[in-house]
């Protein structure tokens, strides 16, 4: 397999690693709720509503609690797309040291990601809504 | 180019193979693998996640468009979605960016505020 990389790609992932690692490390240091610092979410304190990714940072606290009940209830999506984005960033890395990469697990077809982009828009409506079982899907559930 | 019947190394611009004797003209080109394309999809997701709303699922509906245009054979268009799920990619992560660089700018300031008060 050809390799077509810019040089700074190496650097890149070794600074989205980092990123990734430091966002953890920062809410171990900061949980969410438990203070005042964090990432917002501009578009809920616009509108008030759930975004598909509120919950997220939450969620990933909890993950890293290895408490997968209570992920899910603060971001389900979150919590089912974060093991496959783990898997792009090996491969990622596994094709920058020349290695044979994973099964790319990425769909060819157009089909399954207008599909996805359906499902998180009407993940988007369905857990803005106050009535049960949708306000499950909200963050913190209930 | 390579003769498909015996493999020998002819010519471009033969009519005949020197080997076999097989007619260049009518052999098929060589196919090309099929086209891979940078159509954004983990970035999308991640700024979906992380970032602006409507822009990560914009982003989302145009790598579907490159996976599309792919199969059909469309180079340009799906080229042409590509740079377009890129830039909603960028929209909103800066976005997202803005926003949380607006609300440390103001909390700051708050801080700095409610101490001044206090002197």
């Amino acid at each position: 397999m050809s390799i077509h990389h810019k040089p700074h790609e190496p650097v890149l992932w070794v600074v989205t690693g980092a990123g990734a690692v430091a966002a953890c490390v920062f809410l171990l240091v900061f949980p969410p709720g438990a203070s005042a610092y964090g990432p917002v979410c501009g578009f809920y304190r616009l509108t008030g509503l759930y975004c598909p990714g509120c919950g997220s940072s939450r969620a990933l606290y909890q993950l890293l609690h290895v408490n997968v009940a209570a992920a899910f209830r603060c971001n389900p999506f979150f919590v089912l797309i974060a093991p496959w984005l783990v898997w792009q960033y090996v491969n990622w890395g596994l094709r920058l040291v020349g290695m044979e990469s994973l099964p790319a697990l990425r769909p060819r077809s157009a089909w399954a990601l207008y599909a996805l982009a359906a499902a998180l828009t009407v993940f988007a409506v369905l857990r803005n809504l106050p009535w049960w079982p949708f306000n499950l899907l909200a963050p913190g559930g209930p | 180019m390579y003769c498909n019947a015996c493999g020998a190394t002819v010519p471009d611009d033969s009519m005949q193979c020197p080997e076999c004797g097989a007619p260049m003209r009518a052999q098929a080109r060589p196919v090309s693998p099929p086209m891979k394309m940078k159509n954004y999809l983990v970035e999308s997701i991640v700024v979906t996640i992380c970032c602006c709303l409507p822009f990560g699922i914009a982003a989302i509906v145009f790598a579907a468009q490159v996976n599309g245009k792919l199969q059909a054979g469309d180079i340009a268009g799906a080229q042409d979605a590509a740079n377009k799920a890129k830039m909603f990619c960028w929209i909103g992560f800066g976005i997202g960016l803005l926003v949380n660089l607006i609300v440390i700018i103001v909390q700051a300031l708050a801080v700095m505020a409610s101490s001044g008060a206090q002197m």
